[in-house]
């Protein structure tokens, strides 16, 4: 097992080489001369241009761009905004856990209703709550987050007046406000969440409820019980917490928007100024530490892989 | 959302379409017809053709001019001149919605296909040729889905700057990598195909392999994957639209006409919040019902509800009752039964007696009939053989006394299965569990997977035990040890610590053994336990169950299609064919005069038999498929001695002499029983 995870690790060192030579090379998109576009465009005065040039030390070549970059990456820096002249780190520092924060929510709202949906209708393929809830994860990832999110605005803040509209009170200052600012939000992204681990869930359990270990449980007068919750779940589970870690790194990426409507000060807002004004430092930065925690997530998945498939662990 | 194909159950698909062509009807045209089945899919095909149009003419069917403003009639709610109302500009909203469709129609169909294309030769050559461009490739590939997908699409969409254009470039690069891994993996499944492996070795040029051979098996997993894309491509380009990135106001777009709304009618006109949405939602959600339906169209065949089609609707009532019925039925671990009538028990009671047994499969093409009126009986401590050609029947039947058959699709249409005078197809689940395992054991034909794979050997032994018995778990232990001792395995107490795939197939079903036998059953139904095993091992695991047998003094149906082992280990011998038991009686009597010619073809192919020299003996022609079992005798087609009335008549099986005085010395089912003289195993 130790040598398994070291072997992962290992394995995501040129990952990474090449994840964050694809960040940086972002820059690359830019049309135009860099320098003037990330001046300011056609009102960029030389002064500010020239500034640009030198602080991104665009005259370089992009091979010691990108290496100067990651040097100062991998020790914590990564650079100024052009704008607002904070350092990135500690903007970026400031707002993850935020929305770390709504993405463990949201990941609870799917895991609460997406595994006993999941596990529901593959009991009874085609049975009555097969059939509901097929139509309901189908909507569930159908519906747009970001349409659903304004839907609960309207019922649950507009019309009831049950939870605040928008705006975010930290964890530590007070949880239970923390809870009614992040409920919506979280229930606009699990949504999604809930529906599409539920299909994957349903699809790897019907799997396996038909393999012939699963008949051997049935034969030796195991109770439904056993048969799910031990023989079956766990054996199912191997294929799901790939996909699981999958949509879970997707889902940090679609707090973007739901940030955004619901004005939380994560990532999403710092992240959709600086798209707008090409702030390329901060756009590089935001979409490294997504990255990188998508990484983390799939790493920790096969890890977790490992420790259910007796096969990868023992041998 | 998620712009990458989610390819769960693709894998089959190529399989499928080979059988699929083999029909008669054009596999095309079956296609549809099962595309078509399904409501959903056909409300979800006509409301795509619906935005088609409006995508196609634009400003031709809006009913005004979509960016004309009129301040006067701004925010009316929905009326006959607007039926969607009007903006806060007083902008048609429907009008918007119809000139919206075309960029997102565009950009859907621009985006999967464009990215399809790219990923095409991408996944073929790396697939294909492998090695280190594979690898360079696939590097490259997994570093770009790493991203996630919405954050890059902004990103790139943002630097590139607004615009649809540059949008629909985004979503495509963040749509590339997904489709290569995509076809590379369906390339390579092709690839070690032996068709492919065969077509190379007669030097067929490359080319040709990629364009004949892979590519048409490439073909459907991509095209359910795009199909699946494209209401991603959708949500991605309406979220892009909505964060103001894509088409720029005053043109429309459904994105932006939903930020529209939000920013301006949140808390006076919420009501302008539902089309934008609903329409973005309901075009994902068509475009996904179509992806579905397509996969599992192209997928293995799955089960499918058989429709009662005389039903009414104003039988309302009837038709709760037989869906309340339905779901009673079916549950999982226990065979439904269906049967009105219930055969009495025979008198005495044997330990087991099988009743006038019929199941049935509810299938794709309607029910089939796979067991056909079977009887048959064990003693206690007699070793019954059930003998007869693959596909006779002989693993349904067993698994239906045990009640293992998932309902749906089985069915236990007729019959009753009394063990110790019990029927068990009466029982609960809750009283079939407490049987189950305990005084009725199974060992089943395949001991590679017949094992939970997550789980040690000891742990799976000693849940045997105490599911049925209360035991603490150093009882439990001990007695998993002693039962692999029991089962001649070395080491058993290392062997407790080991997971099934560190075991050889002998040691396995060695311990299938040892578990069936865990609480000492009356009644063991050995499946050709021996029949994947390689020869020197099957006779081990022979001599190892003919020892227990008596040891324990157990009751065996021993399932087989070996006669010879049925010579060695077992009393008596009913003969399986088509569903039905065509003759049954002492192994003695059998062998040395059988009465039916399907049990004397069965004794002439024994290896056994044959004189040396001699070429194998084997029947001719196939057991027939359940769905087209012959009328008359279902062995007439094959049979030596057919008659004309054997084509017709109704052959039923004759009681033997323990049957009253029956014509024959045992159970047959033959018309020429009296008058043939068939050939034993002497
Ligand atoms: N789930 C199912 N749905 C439809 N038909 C089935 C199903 N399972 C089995 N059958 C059919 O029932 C028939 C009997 O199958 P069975 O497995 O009992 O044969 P068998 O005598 O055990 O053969 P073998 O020697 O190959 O094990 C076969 O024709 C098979 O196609
Ligand atoms: S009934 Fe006729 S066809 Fe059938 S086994 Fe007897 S002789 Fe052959
Ligand atoms: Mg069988």
């Amino acid at each position: 097992m130790g040598t398994l995870i070291a072997r992962r690790l290992l394995a995501l060192v040129p990952l990474l080489v090449l994840v964050s030579f694809f960040v940086f090379i972002l820059i690359a998109l830019v049309p135009g001369d860099a320098s003037v576009t990330l001046a300011g465009g056609e009102n960029a005065t030389p002064e500010r241009i020239a500034e640009v040039r030198e602080e991104l030390h665009l005259d370089e070549s992009i091979f010691q761009q990108y290496g100067r970059w990651l040097g100062g990456a991998v020790q914590g820096d990564l650079g100024d905004s052009l704008f607002a002249r904070t350092a990135v780190t500690s903007d970026i520092a400031e707002r993850l856990p935020i929305t770390l924060g709504l993405a463990g929510a949201a990941l609870f709202v799917g895991l609460l209703v997406g595994v006993p949906l999941g596990v529901l209708s593959a009991m009874r393929p085609a049975g009555a709550i097969d059939k509901l809830s097929r139509f309901g994860t189908t909507l569930g990832i159908s519906i747009p987050g970001y349409w659903l999110a304004i839907i609960l605005v309207v019922l649950f803040a507009v019309d009831l007046r049950l939870l605040p509209p928008s705006g975010y009170v930290p964890f530590f200052e007070n949880p239970l406000r923390w809870l009614e600012h992040i409920a919506l939000p979280a229930i606009a992204l699990g949504t999604w969440s809930a529906a599409s681990l539920s299909r994957q869930l349903r699809a790897a359990l019907i799997d396996v409820l038909d393999t012939n270990y699963v008949r051997s449980a049935w034969a030796k007068g195991g109770s439904t019980r056993l048969i799910v919750v031990k023989h079956a779940l766990k054996n199912a589970a191997i294929p799901v917490v790939t996909i699981l870690a999958l949509q879970t790194g997707y889902l940090i990426g679609s707090t973007v928007i739901v940030e955004e409507i619901f004005t939380i000060p994560g990532m999403g807002p710092y992240f959709l100024r600086a798209v707008v004004s090409f702030d390329v430092p901060v756009i590089q930065g935001v979409v490294l530490i997504f990255v990188l925690a998508a990484l983390i997530l799939s790493t920790l998945a096969d890890i977790t892989y490992g420790f259910l498939n007796p096969k990868v662990r023992v041998s | 959302m998620s712009l990458r194909p989610d390819t769960t159950g693709l894998a089959p698909v190529a399989a499928v379409e080979t059988v699929a062509t083999a029909r008669s009807t054009s596999p095309r045209l079956r296609l549809v017809r099962r595309l078509l089945r399904k409501r959903g899919t056909v409300l979800a095909i006509a409301f795509l053709m619906l935005v088609a149009i409006a995508a196609i003419f634009g400003t031709a069917v809006a009913p005004h001019d979509p960016n004309a403003q009129d301040i006067l009639n701004s925010n009316d709610v929905p009326s006959w001149s607007h039926p969607f109302g009007t903006d806060d500009l007083g902008r048609d909203i429907l009008s918007r919605l119809i000139v919206g469709a075309r960029i997102s129609v565009r950009i859907s169909l621009q985006t999967v296909l464009l990215a399809g294309l790219i990923a095409l030769p991408i996944g073929l050559v790396s697939g294909y040729i492998g090695g280190r461009l594979d690898n360079l490739l696939m590097r490259i590939v997994d570093a770009m889905l790493a991203f996630p997908p919405l954050v890059l699409a902004i990103a790139v969409a943002g630097l590139l700057g607004k615009g649809v254009g540059n949008v629909a470039l985004a979503i495509t690069i963040v749509m590339v990598p997904g489709f290569a891994r995509l076809v590379r993996a369906s390339t390579l499944a092709v690839k070690e195909e032996t068709f492919v492996e065969a077509s190379r070795s007669i030097g067929t040029r490359t080319r040709r392999i990629l364009s004949h051979r892979i590519l048409p098996n490439v073909r459907s997993p991509l095209i359910v994957g795009m199909s699946l894309a494209f209401g991603a491509a959708i949500l991605a380009e309406a979220g892009l639209s909505f964060l103001g990135l894509s088409q720029q106001p005053p043109n429309a777009s459904w994105g932006n006409m939903l930020r529209r709304a939000y920013d301006h009618s949140l808390y006076t006109h919420p009501w302008q919040l539902w089309f934008p949405g609903a329409v973005i939602a309901l075009m994902v959600l068509a475009y996904n019902t179509l992806g579905d339906a397509l996969r599992d169209a192209l997928s293995a065949s799955q089960w499918v509800p058989t429709r009662d089609h005389h039903r009414k609707p104003w039988q309302a009532w009837n038709v709760l009752q037989a869906w309340q019925q339905r779901q009673r039925k079916t549950r999982r671990g226990l065979t439904a039964v269906t049967r009105i009538e219930v055969p009495a028990a025979p008198d005495p009671a044997p330990l087991l007696a099988v009743e006038h047994l019929s199941l049935e499969f509810d299938t794709e093409q309607g029910r089939v009939r796979v067991v056909d009126d079977v009887s048959f009986s064990v003693a206690s401590g007699e070793v019954l053989g059930l003998v007869g050609e693959s596909g006779s029947g002989k693993t349904v039947t067993s698994l239906a006394i045990m009640r293992l058959l998932g309902s749906p699709p089985a069915r236990i249409a007729e019959g009753a299965v009394y063990f110790e005078g019990r029927d068990l197809f009466a029982l609960s689940f809750d009283e079939m569990r407490a049987i189950r395992g305990a005084e009725l054991s199974m060992v089943f034909q395949d001991p590679m997977t017949s094992l939970n794979p997550a789980y040690t050997i000891g742990d799976q032994l000693r849940e045997a035990l105490r599911l049925h018995e209360h035991v603490d778990r150093a009882t439990a232990r001990a007695r998993a040890r002693e039962m692999l001792d029991l089962v001649q395995i070395p080491a058993p107490e290392q062997r407790l610590h080991e997971y099934p795939h560190q075991l050889s197939g002998g040691m396995r079903q060695r311990v299938m053994l040892a578990i069936a036998l865990m609480c000492r059953p009356k009644l063991l139904i050995a499946d050709e336990p021996t029949t994947a095993l390689d020869v020197t091992i099957q006779a081990q695991m022979l001599d190892l169950l003919r020892s227990l047998q008596r040891e324990l003094d157990l009751s065996v149906i021993f399932v087989t299609h070996d006669l010879g082992v049925v010579a060695d280990i077992c009393d008596r011998v009913a003969v399986m064919y088509s569903g039905q038991i065509v003759e049954q009686g002492t192994v003695g009597e059998v062998f040395t005069r059988p009465q039916q010619p399907y049990t004397e073809g069965l004794l002439a192919a024994m290896p056994q038999t044959g004189r040396a020299g001699d070429a194998l003996y084997v029947i001719p022609g196939q057991v027939p498929h359940p769905r087209a079992w012959p009328g008359g005798c279902r062995f007439h087609p094959r049979c030596a001695y057919v008659i004309d009335a054997c084509r017709s008549e109704r052959v039923s099986l004759t009681a033997g002499p323990n049957g009253a005085a029956g014509p024959t010395p045992h159970d047959v089912r033959c018309l020429r029983s009296g008058e043939l003289d068939l050939r034993g195993s002497q």
